[in-house]
Protein backbone atom coordinates (compact mmCIF):
# COMPACT_ATOMS: atom_id res chain seq x y z
CA UNK A 1 0.00 0.00 0.00
CA UNK A 2 2.84 2.61 1.03
CA UNK A 3 4.50 1.18 -1.99
CA UNK A 4 1.55 1.82 -4.06
CA UNK A 5 1.58 5.61 -2.47
CA UNK A 6 4.91 6.17 -2.90
CA UNK A 7 4.61 5.11 -6.54
CA UNK A 8 1.42 8.12 -7.27
CA UNK A 9 3.75 10.36 -5.74
CA UNK A 10 6.10 12.55 -7.43
CA UNK A 11 9.45 12.80 -6.29
CA UNK A 12 9.46 16.65 -7.21
CA UNK A 13 7.14 19.30 -8.35
CA UNK A 14 6.09 22.51 -9.30
CA UNK A 15 3.10 24.35 -7.58
CA UNK A 16 1.81 27.78 -8.96
CA UNK A 17 2.11 30.34 -6.37
CA UNK A 18 -0.58 33.38 -6.12
CA UNK A 19 2.36 35.77 -5.27
CA UNK A 20 5.96 36.08 -5.68
CA UNK A 21 7.94 36.71 -2.25
CA UNK A 22 9.69 39.33 -1.72
CA UNK A 23 9.08 43.22 -3.33
CA UNK A 24 9.61 44.98 -6.19
CA UNK A 25 8.65 41.77 -8.74
CA UNK A 26 5.20 41.78 -9.63
CA UNK A 27 3.08 38.43 -8.46
CA UNK A 28 1.52 36.13 -11.25
CA UNK A 29 0.37 38.00 -14.28
CA UNK A 30 -0.87 36.85 -17.90
CA UNK A 31 2.71 36.94 -18.88
CA UNK A 32 4.83 35.33 -15.95
CA UNK A 33 4.34 32.68 -13.39
CA UNK A 34 6.33 32.17 -10.07
CA UNK A 35 6.01 28.15 -9.64
CA UNK A 36 7.41 26.80 -6.18
CA UNK A 37 9.41 23.38 -6.81
CA UNK A 38 8.07 20.84 -3.94
CA UNK A 39 9.30 17.61 -2.99
CA UNK A 40 12.78 16.02 -3.41
CA UNK A 41 14.53 17.13 -6.94
CA UNK A 42 17.34 15.03 -7.40
CA UNK A 43 20.49 16.95 -7.36
CA UNK A 44 22.14 18.01 -11.09
CA UNK A 45 24.44 20.59 -12.26
CA UNK A 46 21.73 23.13 -11.89
CA UNK A 47 21.79 22.59 -8.56
CA UNK A 48 18.03 23.37 -7.76
CA UNK A 49 16.56 22.57 -4.52
CA UNK A 50 13.11 21.78 -3.06
CA UNK A 51 11.31 25.79 -1.94
CA UNK A 52 13.44 27.43 -4.67
CA UNK A 53 10.83 29.68 -6.88
CA UNK A 54 11.67 29.95 -10.57
CA UNK A 55 10.61 32.56 -11.92
CA UNK A 56 8.68 32.14 -15.44
CA UNK A 57 7.80 34.31 -18.78
CA UNK A 58 4.75 32.47 -20.18
CA UNK A 59 4.91 33.86 -23.37
CA UNK A 60 7.27 31.39 -24.33
CA UNK A 61 10.13 31.32 -27.34
CA UNK A 62 12.95 28.72 -26.06
CA UNK A 63 15.59 29.00 -27.35
CA UNK A 64 18.69 26.00 -26.81
CA UNK A 65 19.77 26.07 -23.10
CA UNK A 66 17.04 27.65 -21.47
CA UNK A 67 15.69 26.34 -18.68
CA UNK A 68 11.67 25.45 -19.35
CA UNK A 69 8.53 24.45 -17.55
CA UNK A 70 6.70 22.00 -19.30
CA UNK A 71 2.76 21.35 -18.48
CA UNK A 72 1.54 18.13 -19.36
CA UNK A 73 -2.10 18.63 -18.61
CA UNK A 74 -2.95 16.47 -15.57
CA UNK A 75 -2.29 17.64 -11.72
CA UNK A 76 0.76 17.90 -10.57
CA UNK A 77 2.29 17.96 -14.15
CA UNK A 78 4.40 21.17 -14.63
CA UNK A 79 8.06 19.91 -14.85
CA UNK A 80 11.43 21.30 -15.19
CA UNK A 81 13.12 20.70 -18.51
CA UNK A 82 16.18 21.75 -20.59
CA UNK A 83 16.07 22.50 -24.07
CA UNK A 84 18.88 20.71 -25.77
CA UNK A 85 20.51 20.19 -28.95
CA UNK A 86 18.11 19.58 -31.47
CA UNK A 87 15.14 21.62 -29.60
CA UNK A 88 14.80 18.09 -27.61
CA UNK A 89 13.84 18.66 -23.61
CA UNK A 90 16.24 16.94 -21.31
CA UNK A 91 16.17 16.23 -17.80
CA UNK A 92 16.42 18.73 -14.77
CA UNK A 93 16.56 17.79 -11.17
CA UNK A 94 15.16 14.77 -11.65
CA UNK A 95 12.08 15.95 -13.85
CA UNK A 96 11.44 13.04 -16.06
CA UNK A 97 11.99 14.18 -19.89
CA UNK A 98 8.72 15.00 -20.82
CA UNK A 99 7.66 12.82 -24.22
CA UNK A 100 6.99 15.14 -27.19
CA UNK A 101 3.99 14.02 -28.59
CA UNK A 102 2.71 15.12 -32.03
CA UNK A 103 4.07 16.70 -35.55
CA UNK A 104 5.19 20.23 -34.41
CA UNK A 105 5.77 19.96 -30.62
CA UNK A 106 9.38 20.33 -31.07
CA UNK A 107 10.20 21.96 -34.47
CA UNK A 108 13.72 23.90 -34.64
CA UNK A 109 13.32 27.55 -33.17
CA UNK A 110 10.18 26.84 -31.87
CA UNK A 111 8.42 24.53 -28.76
CA UNK A 112 4.86 23.02 -28.91
CA UNK A 113 2.24 24.43 -26.89
CA UNK A 114 2.63 22.49 -23.86
CA UNK A 115 5.57 24.43 -22.76
CA UNK A 116 4.34 26.44 -20.16
CA UNK A 117 7.09 29.12 -20.72
CA UNK A 118 11.02 30.04 -20.03
CA UNK A 119 12.69 30.04 -16.55
CA UNK A 120 13.76 33.75 -16.58
CA UNK A 121 15.30 33.80 -12.80
CA UNK A 122 15.26 31.55 -9.53
CA UNK A 123 14.76 32.56 -6.30
CA UNK A 124 15.46 31.29 -3.19
CA UNK A 125 15.09 32.63 0.38
CA UNK A 126 16.50 31.48 2.96
CA UNK A 127 15.12 34.17 6.14
CA UNK B 1 35.50 26.30 -5.81
CA UNK B 2 36.10 25.88 -9.54
CA UNK B 3 36.51 28.85 -11.80
CA UNK B 4 33.07 29.51 -13.81
CA UNK B 5 33.68 28.97 -17.78
CA UNK B 6 34.07 31.96 -20.22
CA UNK B 7 30.86 33.47 -20.85
CA UNK B 8 28.55 36.22 -19.59
CA UNK B 9 29.83 38.61 -17.38
CA UNK B 10 28.66 37.66 -13.29
CA UNK B 11 27.52 40.55 -11.33
CA UNK B 12 26.33 40.44 -7.85
CA UNK B 13 24.50 43.22 -6.21
CA UNK B 14 24.79 42.94 -2.46
CA UNK B 15 22.13 44.59 -0.11
CA UNK B 16 22.35 44.50 3.82
CA UNK B 17 18.88 44.20 4.96
CA UNK B 18 17.55 46.90 6.87
CA UNK B 19 20.75 47.27 7.34
CA UNK B 20 20.64 50.23 10.86
CA UNK B 21 17.72 48.10 12.25
CA UNK B 22 20.13 44.56 11.95
CA UNK B 23 22.82 46.54 13.38
CA UNK B 24 21.03 47.56 16.57
CA UNK B 25 19.52 44.26 17.25
CA UNK B 26 23.16 42.96 17.30
CA UNK B 27 23.94 45.52 19.43
CA UNK B 28 20.45 45.04 21.62
CA UNK B 29 19.08 41.44 21.20
CA UNK B 30 15.54 42.36 22.51
CA UNK B 31 14.45 44.25 19.54
CA UNK B 32 14.55 41.28 17.78
CA UNK B 33 10.75 40.48 16.62
CA UNK B 34 9.50 44.05 16.96
CA UNK B 35 8.87 46.83 14.99
CA UNK B 36 11.98 49.14 15.20
CA UNK B 37 12.64 52.43 13.74
CA UNK B 38 16.10 54.02 13.60
CA UNK B 39 15.56 58.17 13.62
CA UNK B 40 15.27 61.60 15.57
CA UNK B 41 12.70 62.56 18.10
CA UNK B 42 8.91 62.38 17.26
CA UNK B 43 8.94 65.97 19.22
CA UNK B 44 11.11 67.51 16.95
CA UNK B 45 11.35 67.21 12.95
CA UNK B 46 12.72 63.46 13.19
CA UNK B 47 12.54 61.22 9.92
CA UNK B 48 13.22 57.44 9.96
CA UNK B 49 16.15 56.44 8.63
CA UNK B 50 15.42 53.01 8.54
CA UNK B 51 12.89 50.96 9.83
CA UNK B 52 12.21 46.84 10.34
CA UNK B 53 10.24 44.76 8.34
CA UNK B 54 7.87 44.56 11.64
CA UNK B 55 7.64 47.92 11.06
CA UNK B 56 7.01 48.29 7.66
CA UNK B 57 3.58 45.79 7.95
CA UNK B 58 2.16 49.16 9.51
CA UNK B 59 3.44 51.18 6.83
CA UNK B 60 6.62 52.99 8.33
CA UNK B 61 9.11 53.27 5.92
CA UNK B 62 12.02 55.50 5.46
CA UNK B 63 12.21 59.43 5.25
CA UNK B 64 9.06 59.53 7.06
CA UNK B 65 8.08 61.62 10.12
CA UNK B 66 8.93 59.88 13.31
CA UNK B 67 5.71 61.52 15.03
CA UNK B 68 3.34 60.37 11.64
CA UNK B 69 5.29 56.43 12.31
CA UNK B 70 4.40 56.83 15.86
CA UNK B 71 1.13 57.41 14.83
CA UNK B 72 0.90 54.37 12.49
CA UNK B 73 2.69 51.79 14.73
CA UNK B 74 1.82 53.56 18.70
CA UNK B 75 3.88 50.01 19.96
CA UNK B 76 7.32 51.15 17.92
CA UNK B 77 10.65 51.00 19.51
CA UNK B 78 12.54 53.72 18.74
CA UNK B 79 16.50 53.79 19.14
CA UNK B 80 18.74 56.75 17.78
CA UNK B 81 21.19 55.12 16.02
CA UNK B 82 24.79 55.37 15.98
CA UNK B 83 26.64 55.98 12.65
CA UNK B 84 29.73 54.86 13.95
CA UNK B 85 28.73 51.17 14.90
CA UNK B 86 27.06 50.71 11.35
CA UNK B 87 30.00 52.16 9.31
CA UNK B 88 32.15 49.93 11.53
CA UNK B 89 30.02 46.88 10.47
CA UNK B 90 29.75 47.84 7.09
CA UNK B 91 33.41 47.85 6.78
CA UNK B 92 33.56 44.60 8.25
CA UNK B 93 31.09 42.82 5.62
CA UNK B 94 32.69 44.19 2.92
CA UNK B 95 36.15 43.21 4.26
CA UNK B 96 34.75 39.62 3.39
CA UNK B 97 32.95 40.17 0.46
CA UNK B 98 36.33 41.49 -0.58
CA UNK B 99 37.78 38.16 -0.29
CA UNK B 100 35.27 36.79 -2.86
CA UNK B 101 36.75 39.12 -5.89
CA UNK B 102 38.92 42.30 -5.36
CA UNK B 103 36.86 44.43 -7.78
CA UNK B 104 34.41 45.21 -5.88
CA UNK B 105 32.75 48.26 -5.66
CA UNK B 106 31.10 49.95 -2.81
CA UNK B 107 27.83 52.17 -3.73
CA UNK B 108 26.39 53.14 -0.15
CA UNK B 109 27.10 52.19 3.29
CA UNK B 110 25.32 48.86 3.05
CA UNK B 111 25.09 48.16 -1.03
CA UNK B 112 27.89 47.22 -3.40
CA UNK B 113 28.69 45.59 -6.41
CA UNK B 114 30.85 42.44 -7.10
CA UNK B 115 32.76 41.37 -10.25
CA UNK B 116 32.87 37.67 -10.41
CA UNK B 117 33.74 36.97 -13.83
CA UNK B 118 36.40 34.60 -13.97
CA UNK B 119 36.77 33.96 -10.16
CA UNK B 120 36.61 31.08 -8.19
CA UNK B 121 32.79 30.00 -7.42
CA UNK B 122 31.35 27.17 -5.07
CA UNK B 123 30.67 24.30 -7.38
CA UNK B 124 31.04 25.95 -10.37
CA UNK B 125 27.70 28.27 -9.69
CA UNK B 126 27.28 32.14 -9.27
CA UNK B 127 23.86 30.89 -7.29
CA UNK B 128 25.65 28.58 -4.75
CA UNK B 129 28.25 31.19 -4.27
CA UNK B 130 25.61 33.67 -3.16
CA UNK B 131 24.11 31.26 -0.19
CA UNK B 132 27.50 30.80 1.16
CA UNK B 133 28.05 34.43 1.24
CA UNK B 134 24.87 34.78 2.60
CA UNK B 135 25.63 31.93 4.92
CA UNK B 136 28.52 33.35 6.46
CA UNK B 137 28.06 37.17 6.74
CA UNK B 138 25.49 35.49 9.04
CA UNK B 139 26.92 33.28 10.89
CA UNK B 140 30.08 35.62 11.33
CA UNK B 141 28.39 39.34 11.96
CA UNK B 142 24.38 37.95 12.21
CA UNK B 143 23.29 40.55 9.50
CA UNK B 144 21.21 39.70 6.42
CA UNK B 145 22.04 40.16 3.10
CA UNK B 146 19.61 39.90 -0.28
CA UNK B 147 21.66 39.41 -3.34
CA UNK B 148 21.23 40.19 -7.09
CA UNK B 149 22.80 37.74 -9.88
CA UNK B 150 23.02 39.02 -13.25
CA UNK B 151 25.35 39.42 -16.29
CA UNK B 152 25.43 43.01 -15.36
CA UNK B 153 24.68 45.96 -12.95
CA UNK B 154 21.91 47.25 -13.91
CA UNK B 155 19.38 43.64 -13.84
CA UNK B 156 21.63 42.40 -10.83
CA UNK B 157 20.72 45.70 -8.75
CA UNK B 158 16.82 45.16 -9.76
CA UNK B 159 16.80 41.18 -9.29
CA UNK B 160 18.49 42.15 -5.45
CA UNK B 161 15.42 44.64 -4.74
CA UNK B 162 13.41 41.37 -5.53
CA UNK B 163 14.56 39.27 -3.89
CA UNK B 164 14.64 40.96 -0.36
CA UNK B 165 14.00 39.79 2.10
CA UNK B 166 17.19 38.07 2.73
CA UNK B 167 16.81 36.33 -0.62
CA UNK B 168 19.25 34.81 -3.56
CA UNK B 169 17.75 36.23 -6.83
CA UNK B 170 19.79 35.16 -10.24
CA UNK B 171 18.33 36.41 -13.60
CA UNK B 172 19.73 33.69 -15.94
CA UNK B 173 21.95 34.70 -18.68
CA UNK B 174 20.06 35.46 -21.66
CA UNK B 175 16.73 36.32 -20.39
CA UNK B 176 17.45 40.36 -18.31
CA UNK B 177 14.88 41.21 -20.98
CA UNK B 178 12.09 38.83 -20.35
CA UNK B 179 12.89 39.19 -16.49
CA UNK B 180 12.50 42.99 -16.80
CA UNK B 181 9.20 43.33 -18.65
CA UNK B 182 6.21 42.58 -16.82
CA UNK B 183 8.11 45.03 -14.22
CA UNK B 184 6.79 49.05 -13.45
CA UNK B 185 8.94 51.61 -15.18
CA UNK B 186 9.89 53.30 -11.96
CA UNK B 187 11.56 49.77 -11.14
CA UNK B 188 14.83 50.71 -13.52
CA UNK B 189 17.20 52.58 -11.53
CA UNK B 190 17.74 55.59 -13.24
CA UNK B 191 13.41 56.25 -13.87
CA UNK B 192 12.67 59.01 -11.64
CA UNK B 193 9.33 60.00 -10.76
CA UNK B 194 8.96 62.73 -13.17
CA UNK B 195 10.12 60.36 -16.06
CA UNK B 196 7.59 57.50 -14.62
CA UNK B 197 5.16 60.20 -14.82
CA UNK B 198 5.99 60.99 -18.28
CA UNK B 199 6.17 57.65 -19.40
CA UNK B 200 2.56 56.96 -17.91
CA UNK B 201 0.59 60.15 -19.66
CA UNK B 202 2.08 58.02 -23.07
CA UNK B 203 0.51 55.29 -21.25
CA UNK B 204 3.60 53.43 -21.09
CA UNK B 205 4.04 51.43 -17.49
CA UNK B 206 5.73 48.52 -17.76
CA UNK B 207 9.37 47.89 -18.91
CA UNK B 208 8.05 45.68 -21.33
CA UNK B 209 5.73 48.48 -23.21
CA UNK B 210 8.62 50.82 -22.82
CA UNK B 211 10.88 48.36 -25.09
CA UNK B 212 7.83 48.30 -27.44
CA UNK B 213 7.26 51.87 -27.68
CA UNK B 214 7.77 53.72 -30.80
CA UNK B 215 11.46 55.43 -30.44
CA UNK B 216 10.48 58.59 -32.23
CA UNK B 217 7.74 59.06 -30.10
CA UNK B 218 9.58 58.37 -26.96
CA UNK B 219 12.46 60.66 -28.26
CA UNK B 220 9.37 63.69 -28.74
CA UNK B 221 8.78 63.37 -25.06
CA UNK B 222 12.49 62.30 -23.34
CA UNK B 223 14.81 63.59 -25.88
CA UNK B 224 18.01 62.12 -26.13
CA UNK B 225 17.88 59.86 -23.29
CA UNK B 226 15.13 57.65 -24.54
CA UNK B 227 17.54 55.26 -26.76
CA UNK B 228 19.82 55.30 -23.94
CA UNK B 229 16.59 54.32 -22.11
CA UNK B 230 15.03 51.96 -23.75
CA UNK B 231 18.38 49.94 -23.96
CA UNK B 232 18.32 49.64 -20.45
CA UNK B 233 14.48 48.63 -20.12
CA UNK B 234 15.85 45.54 -22.66
CA UNK B 235 18.74 44.96 -19.51
CA UNK B 236 21.63 45.98 -21.48
CA UNK B 237 24.31 47.79 -19.51
CA UNK B 238 28.00 47.50 -19.99
CA UNK B 239 29.31 49.42 -16.62
CA UNK B 240 32.32 48.12 -15.57
CA UNK B 241 32.43 47.22 -11.58
CA UNK B 242 34.72 49.72 -10.56
CA UNK B 243 36.92 49.22 -7.41
CA UNK B 244 38.12 52.80 -5.46
CA UNK B 245 41.30 53.88 -7.14
CA UNK B 246 43.46 53.48 -4.26
CA UNK B 247 42.95 56.08 -1.66
CA UNK B 248 40.48 57.68 -4.13
CA UNK B 249 38.81 61.08 -2.82
CA UNK B 250 35.30 61.84 -2.32
CA UNK B 251 33.67 64.41 -5.44
CA UNK B 252 32.29 66.45 -2.22
CA UNK B 253 31.89 66.39 1.55
CA UNK B 254 28.20 67.62 2.62
CA UNK B 255 26.53 68.00 6.11
CA UNK B 256 23.34 69.58 6.85
CA UNK B 257 21.13 70.05 9.77
CA UNK B 258 17.35 70.36 10.31
CA UNK B 259 16.32 72.60 12.86
CA UNK B 260 13.47 71.79 15.59
CA UNK B 261 11.84 75.07 14.82
CA UNK B 262 12.05 77.04 11.79
CA UNK B 263 14.43 79.58 12.15
CA UNK B 264 15.13 83.45 10.64
CA UNK B 265 17.74 84.65 12.95
CA UNK B 266 20.64 85.47 10.72
CA UNK B 267 23.15 85.38 13.94
CA UNK B 268 21.84 81.75 14.81
CA UNK B 269 22.21 80.62 11.51
CA UNK B 270 25.74 82.00 11.07
CA UNK B 271 26.39 79.87 13.81
CA UNK B 272 24.66 76.97 13.09
CA UNK B 273 26.83 77.44 9.37
CA UNK B 274 29.96 77.69 10.84
CA UNK B 275 29.40 74.28 13.16
CA UNK B 276 29.18 72.50 9.91
CA UNK B 277 32.05 74.12 8.21
CA UNK B 278 34.14 72.51 11.22
CA UNK B 279 32.43 68.63 10.79
CA UNK B 280 32.87 69.01 6.88
CA UNK B 281 36.20 70.66 6.68
CA UNK B 282 37.41 67.49 9.71
CA UNK B 283 36.58 64.95 7.34
CA UNK B 284 38.44 67.00 4.61
CA UNK B 285 41.14 67.39 6.65
CA UNK B 286 41.09 63.68 8.21
CA UNK B 287 41.76 62.81 4.44
CA UNK B 288 44.63 65.21 3.98
CA UNK B 289 42.90 67.26 0.72
CA UNK B 290 41.76 70.57 -0.06
CA UNK B 291 38.72 71.71 -1.65
CA UNK B 292 38.03 74.75 -3.95
CA UNK B 293 34.64 74.92 -4.13
CA UNK B 294 32.13 75.59 -1.00
CA UNK B 295 28.27 75.35 -1.31
CA UNK B 296 25.34 76.22 1.32
CA UNK B 297 22.20 75.07 1.07
CA UNK B 298 18.71 76.40 2.71
CA UNK B 299 15.43 74.60 2.76
CA UNK B 300 12.72 77.03 3.58
CA UNK B 301 9.67 76.94 6.01
CA UNK B 302 7.40 75.91 2.72
CA UNK B 303 10.28 73.58 1.22
CA UNK B 304 11.84 75.33 -1.42
CA UNK B 305 15.38 74.39 -1.40
CA UNK B 306 18.12 76.73 -2.99
CA UNK B 307 22.26 76.50 -3.52
CA UNK B 308 24.71 78.68 -3.81
CA UNK B 309 28.35 77.62 -3.99
CA UNK B 310 31.67 79.88 -5.04
CA UNK B 311 34.85 78.81 -5.74
CA UNK B 312 38.13 80.17 -4.13
CA UNK B 313 40.89 81.70 -5.67
CA UNK B 314 43.02 78.35 -4.23
CA UNK B 315 41.75 75.07 -2.60
CA UNK B 316 41.36 75.38 1.25
CA UNK B 317 41.87 73.30 3.78
CA UNK B 318 40.97 75.41 6.71
CA UNK B 319 37.58 76.33 8.11
CA UNK B 320 38.88 80.07 7.84
CA UNK B 321 39.52 78.95 3.85
CA UNK B 322 35.94 78.90 3.63
CA UNK B 323 34.20 81.03 6.08
CA UNK B 324 33.75 84.28 4.94
CA UNK B 325 32.47 82.99 1.29
CA UNK B 326 30.28 80.28 3.14
CA UNK B 327 28.64 83.43 5.69
CA UNK B 328 28.55 85.38 2.11
CA UNK B 329 26.38 82.71 0.47
CA UNK B 330 24.37 82.59 3.08
CA UNK B 331 23.62 86.52 3.82
CA UNK B 332 22.71 86.20 0.02
CA UNK B 333 20.27 83.51 0.20
CA UNK B 334 18.34 84.72 3.13
CA UNK B 335 15.38 86.81 1.81
CA UNK B 336 13.68 87.46 5.05
CA UNK B 337 10.37 86.28 4.05
CA UNK B 338 10.64 82.95 4.58
CA UNK B 339 12.19 81.33 7.70
CA UNK B 340 14.82 77.96 7.51
CA UNK B 341 13.79 74.71 7.93
CA UNK B 342 16.82 73.09 7.01
CA UNK B 343 21.02 74.60 6.61
CA UNK B 344 23.79 72.36 4.95
CA UNK B 345 27.16 73.15 3.73
CA UNK B 346 29.22 71.30 1.02
CA UNK B 347 32.93 71.40 -0.06
CA UNK B 348 33.72 69.81 -3.42
CA UNK B 349 36.19 70.03 -6.33
CA UNK B 350 38.49 68.14 -3.74
CA UNK B 351 41.94 67.10 -3.94
CA UNK B 352 45.22 66.03 -2.44
CA UNK B 353 48.11 67.17 -1.67
CA UNK B 354 48.69 71.26 -0.57
CA UNK B 355 48.66 74.19 -2.62
CA UNK B 356 51.24 76.21 -3.01
CA UNK B 357 50.82 80.08 -3.75
CA UNK B 358 52.33 80.72 -7.26
CA UNK B 359 56.37 81.65 -6.88
CA UNK B 360 56.06 85.07 -8.29
CA UNK B 361 52.55 86.01 -7.12
CA UNK B 362 53.30 88.49 -3.53
CA UNK B 363 56.06 90.19 -5.89
CA UNK B 364 54.00 90.79 -9.03
CA UNK B 365 50.35 91.52 -8.04
CA UNK B 366 50.05 92.31 -12.04
CA UNK B 367 50.62 88.75 -13.00
CA UNK B 368 48.00 85.94 -12.75
CA UNK B 369 46.30 86.48 -9.21
CA UNK B 370 44.40 83.82 -7.17
CA UNK B 371 42.74 81.48 -9.33
CA UNK B 372 44.32 82.47 -12.74
CA UNK B 373 47.31 80.41 -14.08
CA UNK B 374 50.09 79.77 -12.13
CA UNK B 375 54.03 79.53 -13.19
CA UNK B 376 56.17 76.30 -13.73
Amino acid sequence: MAEARARSQPRAWLEELAELPGVGVPSTTETRAALRLCGSPASDSHGLKAGDIVVVAVEADAEIGDLVVWWTGGPHSFALAEVGEGYRLLSVAGFPAPRVTGAGAAQAGQLGASVFGVVVARLRQVG
Amino acid sequence: MSVAEEGPRIVFHVDLDAFFVAVERVLDPSLHGKPVVVGGSPDGRGVVAAASYEARAYGVRSAMPMSRAVRLCPQLVRVRGSRDAYRRASRAVFGLLRELTPRLQRVSIDEAYLELTGRPLVEGRAFDTALQLQREVRDRFRLDLSIGIASNRLVAKVASGASKPVGVLEVLPGQEERFLAPLPVRTLPGIGPATAERLNAMRIETLGELVAADLARLSLQLGREADGLQRRARGMDRSPVRPPEPDALPKSISHETTFPVDRSDLRFLAAQLEKLLHATGERLRDRDAHARTVSVKLRMADFTTCTRDRTLGHPGREDEDFLPAALELLEGLIDGRQPVRLLGVKLAGIERGAWQPALFEAANPASAGPGGPSDR
